[in-house]
């Protein structure tokens, strides 16, 4: 931590002056956001006549059903993919994640040169290859084709960083839970699991953020409104009719409510998990 | 029990030695087997598709005819992929200083706060921004660059009496793609940001202390001490911003679509185009390859060049 053998007039100037250096700072980052706010509250007519200053009457009925009436089947879909893939995602990659740290076995240092090789392949060039057969097996615009591949991609970067953690655990642990008469998949379940809460909430966050935020493939492989995910779907609002800001405002801040929340839940694992310093090169 | 059969049957020690471990640790196999099967299927096999694609020519029903290495020899007549390919390298350069100065600095002033709620808060306030979607930031940037009457640079110029500097920064060719780069500012990306500050928290104590007491200021603790045991974090950032940033498309396509023209085209969203606009699958792919060997080879040579202390202890 900051050390104390400062003396304090200097220490109170020089906080004073990163302060406000600080403040600064977050004005200018979450200044377009509260743009985005105000003028979500606006009419067309409002924004065009004020257009820097809150107006009364705020029209937020209005905008906020209007998105909502769009994106909300897009919403629902994102929610859903992403929260099957993670935990799947999650649950394939502790289990892989303890076999790597605890176990040895032939061809164990073969099986995760193969895996760690794949944070070097860029997912660039399996957009084409993956499109191609999921076309020919029929899995366009289901919510297969969506969520299969967001599993797949979690695996590279979360079996590494969960070996390591898992790894770290102290062994006399497992042993006693071993002399217990503990199978591997219970001291998996009851001593791994419960002791990596803040690194799988990390990752949690993570990989819910990338999927939410994935627009490509879901803009490849899906092309109906059915399984349409949230961000194609803003992507082509406008917002109305006619470019309703207002409207269009209030739509991207109805899709950033999910990740508000995940970010509430997870909060304090994801600060501790970044925290243990786990994640470098 | 490896011992006694040696004794007995010496020629088959080793092949019942592995086939033995096989059997005994067959649980492990099952534990790996769902991790095995999607990077199989969805990597791995797509990877391996897309090399060979690159070598044919290849259409949208997934018909095929072998081209050998016209593709690539197409490639630098390509005039729009030359010119995605300058783009790209101006971007990844700003993207590297971004990611190296804003967030380490700011990581830095936070740090070096002298109360816990203060550090706590300043830290919480940078990370809002991670809980818009990616795609609602681009838009917002998008709007906010966009022309009068509705694009808030451009009143704000006005609003301050610089009217005359007005301009219609993503439609111009010549602005463009400093526009991009201008996106985010002022860049203090809340993981990256996150990511300094733990490293920093991780420098111990005595060794800050020893440099306060040889008289050390802070700047020179900066550079001296905090910066040369952040190399973990740093390399990390600069892996992981490059391969984002080589390979990345949407927030193009959705700021500027390449244009005006093709002032703003980056390989990414050239590939993505030739495939699903104009169904040349197989020269996408090949455009796709090039761009995985120029990423390995700048990881490689990241590697190289910054040696981190989790290399140093091993």
């Amino acid at each position: 931590m900051a050390s104390t053998t400062a003396s304090r007039p200097r220490q109170r100037r020089s906080d004073f002056v990163l302060s406000f250096i600080l403040v600064c700072l977050i004005i200018l980052t979450l200044y377009p956001f509260i743009f985005m706010i105000i003028t979500s509250t606006k009419s067309a007519s409002q924004f065009r006549h004020h257009y820097w200053e809150p107006v009364l009457p705020f029209h937020i009925r209005e905008n906020y059903t209007d998105a909502w009436e769009t994106i909300d089947r897009y919403l629902l879909n994102t929610i859903y993919v992403a929260a099957i893939s993670v935990s799947v995602g999650l649950l394939t990659t502790s289990l892989s994640g303890y076999a790597f740290a605890r176990f040895s076995f032939p061809g164990k240092q073969f099986f995760f040169s193969m895996i760690m090789l794949l944070m070097m392949i860029p997912g660039i060039l399996q957009l084409i290859p993956n499109f191609m057969w999921c076309n020919q097996l029929g899995l366009l615009n289901t919510y297969w084709v969506l969520i299969l591949p967001y599993i797949a991609s979690a695996q590279a970067y979360n079996i590494y960083i969960l070996r390591t953690f898992i790894a770290s655990l102290p062994p006399g642990l497992f042993e006693a839970a071993k002399i217990d008469g503990a199978s591997e998949l219970q001291q998996y379940a009851k001593i791994a699991m419960p002791l990596s809460k803040g690194i799988l909430g990390t990752l949690a966050i993570l990989r819910f953020t990338a999927v939410w935020n994935d627009l490509i493939w879901p803009m490849i492989v899906t092309n109906d409104e059915t399984h349409r995910t949230i961000t194609v779907g803003l992507y082509y609002y406008r917002g109305g009719t006619h470019t309703q800001y207002g409207a269009m405002f209030a739509g991207y801040l109805i899709a950033s409510i999910p990740l508000l929340l995940i970010f509430a839940v997870f909060m304090r694992q994801f600060m501790a998990g970044i925290t243990s310093g786990a994640i470098k090169a | 029990m490896a011992q006694s059969e040696s004794a007995m049957r010496p020629n088959v020690t080793v092949r019942s030695g592995i086939w033995g471990s096989i059997r005994r640790n067959w649980y492990a196999y099952l534990f790996i087997l769902p991790t095995l099967l999607f990077i199989l299927a969805f990597r791995y096999y797509p990877a391996f598709s897309a090399i060979f694609h690159a070598f044919t020519r290849w259409n949208g029903t997934g018909d095929w005819k072998w081209v050998g290495l016209k593709h690539f020899q197409d490639m630098p007549k390509d005039t729009i992929l030359v010119a995605s390919a300058k783009n790209i390298a101006i971007l990844l350069v700003a993207s590297i200083i971004k990611v190296l100065i804003f967030p380490l600095a700011t990581a830095e002033i936070i740090y070096n706060l002298s109360k816990e709620r203060a550090r706590y808060w300043f830290r919480l306030l940078l990370i809002i921004p991670m809980v818009v979607p990616g795609i609602v930031n681009t838009l917002v940037w998008r709007f906010i660059m966009g022309p009068r009457p509705f694009g808030v640079l451009n009143m704000l110029l006005e609003a301050i009496g610089l009217g005359e500097l007005q301009h219609p920064w993503l439609a111009d060719p010549n602005t463009a793609l400093q526009a991009c780069i201008f996106v985010g500012f002022p860049w203090v990306g809340a993981t990256a940001m996150l990511i300094y500050y733990a490293g920093l928290q991780g420098i111990s104590e005595s060794l800050i202390d020893a440099s306060l007491i040889d008289g050390a200021s802070t700047l020179r603790r900066i550079v001296s001490i905090d910066i040369p045991l952040l190399a973990g974090q740093i390399k990390l950032q600069i892996v992981m911003t490059t391969i984002f940033t080589l390979q990345g498309f949407g927030g193009m396509l959705v700021l500027t679509n390449g244009g005006p023209g093709y002032a703003t085209m980056v390989p990414g969203l050239w590939m993505y185009k030739e495939a699903f606009t104009a169904d040349h699958f197989g020269y996408a792919s090949a455009i796709g390859v090039i761009m995985f060997i120029a990423m390995l080879a700048i990881t490689l040579v990241n590697n190289k060049f910054i040696k981190s202390d989790v290399e140093n202890e091993a």
